[in-house]
């Protein structure tokens, strides 16, 4: 509805630029930088919240990224050098949610996650398949006093809630 | 072509007619406010542009039709632009950190641009240039008008329409040689229907009729090969301006399979079919034209007792006009005559009716010759000795053999 009017437009438009903006702040880009430095021996799975993100990223820190417009070719290439070990580090917006088959991680970083408890537990999932000795690290990047704040504690609650199971 | 979403937004329905809404005149003012936004845009990354295009442009637009000319205009053609493929760059370079874990990224890259011998910033241009939201606005071609623009939008909005089409029927007057000419090298799979006025008065037998109505099949119904077919169809309508009047209404839907609308295209609607050219200039045609005269030249030279009419005339087939490819003639006994058809896109089922109505015409030297290249669907084809088909080019033996000599 809102887009149907020019100033529900703008206010969309504002809308679309705070979350942009919030999703990958100064901060967060230098918290990137720190965390692969950390972990420079580990293999790392970076989450952003858009392919921007996820390109700026791969620019600046140098990190492969997996985004929908590469295609499947290099895509399955860079999977099974990352699973060798030839690559360290993927930074992906989506594409690495669900559908791929994407080898162990052993630390994640989500610099921002547009979706809900969904997508938050099938990005952790890609790193807590069990292994003998495995211990996995994930790293939540959240600006504090902003909607991102309460939208990720909102988040915890609804994945720490007890589930019923169906009768 | 428009996606489904976007053609439903960008059409009404009146009944069980479905109506685009065009673009015309009053778009203009702000297509041209879009077409400044691009300009102004040139060389910025797309994602920039798409962010700048949320907000209202300076002139009001249709929320569905700004929508499609924002399609349009992201479909002109981009060409990245690297020193190295982006694809060998990102390999390299993302191997190469990955190795180098302790040395700053400035050294990774200037140990790769050295391997590849270009310059660092080349290299580093080249990383992300062909992903999607890091392409550059490409320059708009100075053709481009708002006139051209909303004419491009109303032909996407026709011929998206068309390729979701399960079946149309074209009637046109004045002089159609040329659209009948057009649909058999277009290989399209068709039934020409006569007038029954003309046909009773018995005088275009053998000339080019007067009125015709092409009953045609839509992409929609075939199961292999409806993308191609659907361009050929569409690139048919730059035949119809040719003729005096025409009328075009084809059963499409806007959601998957049902309801089924009809769309009508007529000679006032804002689409300049006299110059209307299929949005991919692929030309369909051209194999199958190729194999025609390839096949004539050959068969000649093979059989030197008959000769070839290349362009042979209509035959009326129980009201549907037949029009074959080449007719066959024994230089000895004219009465030795044979019509092959070398057929374009094909089904079964259309060649088991093509055969039946020469039957009931009594046109019993006919050759069917099937390209198994374009078979449309998996139905069996009819066990019938008139039947041949060829997978990469017409055997002038095997006709020989078929018609006794």
């Amino acid at each position: 509805m809102a887009s149907r009017s020019s100033e529900g437009r703008l206010a969309l438009a504002a809308f679309h630029r705070s979350r942009k903006m919030l999703g990958f702040t100064r901060a967060k880009r230098d918290a990137v930088g720190a965390l692969l430095a950390r972990h420079r021996d580990a293999r790392i799975l970076v989450f952003t919240a858009d392919n921007d993100a996820a390109c700026a990223i791969a620019v600046e820190r140098l990190v492969m990224p997996i985004t929908c417009d590469i295609p499947r070719a290099e895509r399955d290439r860079v999977l099974d050098a990352f699973r060798r070990g030839e690559l360290r580090a993927l930074v992906s917006s989506r594409v690495l949610n669900e559908g791929i088959d994407v080898p162990d991680a052993d630390v994640a970083i989500i610099v921002a996650g547009a979706g809900g408890a969904r997508e938050h537990v099938q990005r952790i999932g890609r790193l807590l398949r069990p292994a003998p000795g495995k211990h996995a690290v994930v790293y939540e990047l959240v600006t504090a006093s902003t909607t991102e704040a309460r939208r990720t504690s909102q988040k915890r609650r609804s994945l720490a809630a007890p589930r019923t199971a169906p009768a | 072509m428009l996606p489904r979403a976007l053609l439903r937004l960008s059409s009404r329905l009146e009944g069980d007619r479905v109506v685009p809404r065009y673009l015309g005149e009053r778009d203009h003012p702000w297509l041209c406010a879009l077409l400044d936004e691009y300009a102004r845009a040139e060389g910025e990354k797309r994602s920039d542009l798409a962010a700048r295009l949320r907000e209202p442009l300076t002139s009001p637009a249709p929320r569905s039709k700004l929508r499609v000319a924002i399609h349009l205009l992201e479909s002109l053609e981009t060409r990245v632009t690297s020193a190295v493929p982006p694809a060998d760059a990102r390999w390299h370079v993302f191997r190469a950190a990955a190795s180098m874990t302790s040395a700053p990224r400035t050294d990774v890259l200037a140990h790769v641009a050295s391997e590849l011998d270009v310059p660092v910033v080349a290299l580093e241009a080249a990383l992300v240039a062909d992903l999607g939201s890091e392409r550059r606005v490409p320059s708009l071609p100075a053709t481009l008008s708002p006139a051209s623009l909303a004419l491009a939008a109303n032909r996407a909005l026709a011929s998206s329409l068309l390729r979701r089409s399960a079946s149309v029927r074209l009637t046109a007057s004045g002089d159609p040689r040329r659209l009948l000419v057009q649909a058999r090298r277009l290989g399209l799979i068709c039934a020409v229907e006569q007038p029954a006025l003309r046909r009773a008065s018995g005088d275009d037998r053998g000339n080019a009729p007067s009125r015709v109505a092409l009953d045609i099949t839509g992409p929609l119904a075939l199961t292999r090969h409806a993308d191609a077919y659907g361009k050929a169809l569409v690139s048919l309508l730059a035949c119809v301006a040719t003729c005096d009047g025409f009328e075009l209404t084809a059963w499409c839907t806007l959601t998957r399979g049902r309801p089924w609308f009809r769309f009508v295209i007529r000679p006032g609607d804002p689409l300049a079919v006299d110059e209307f050219r299929a949005p991919l200039p692929s030309e369909p045609a051209d194999p199958l034209a190729r194999a025609k005269h390839r096949f004539a030249a050959d068969f000649e030279t093979a059989a030197s007792n008959w000769t070839v009419i290349r362009e042979p005339s209509a035959a009326d087939a129980v009201g549907v006009l037949e029009l074959s490819d080449l007719e066959l003639v024994h230089r000895g006994d004219a009465t030795r005559r044979w019509r092959l058809d070398l057929c374009g896109f094909w089904t079964a089922e259309h060649v088991a009716q093509e055969l039946a109505r020469r039957d009931a015409a009594n046109l019993r030297h006919s050759i069917v010759y099937l390209d198994d290249r374009r078979r449309c669907n998996d139905a069996p084809v009819p066990d019938d000795p008139r039947i041949l088909r060829y997978k990469s080019k017409p055997d002038p033996v095997a006709v020989l053999a078929l018609i006794g000599e």
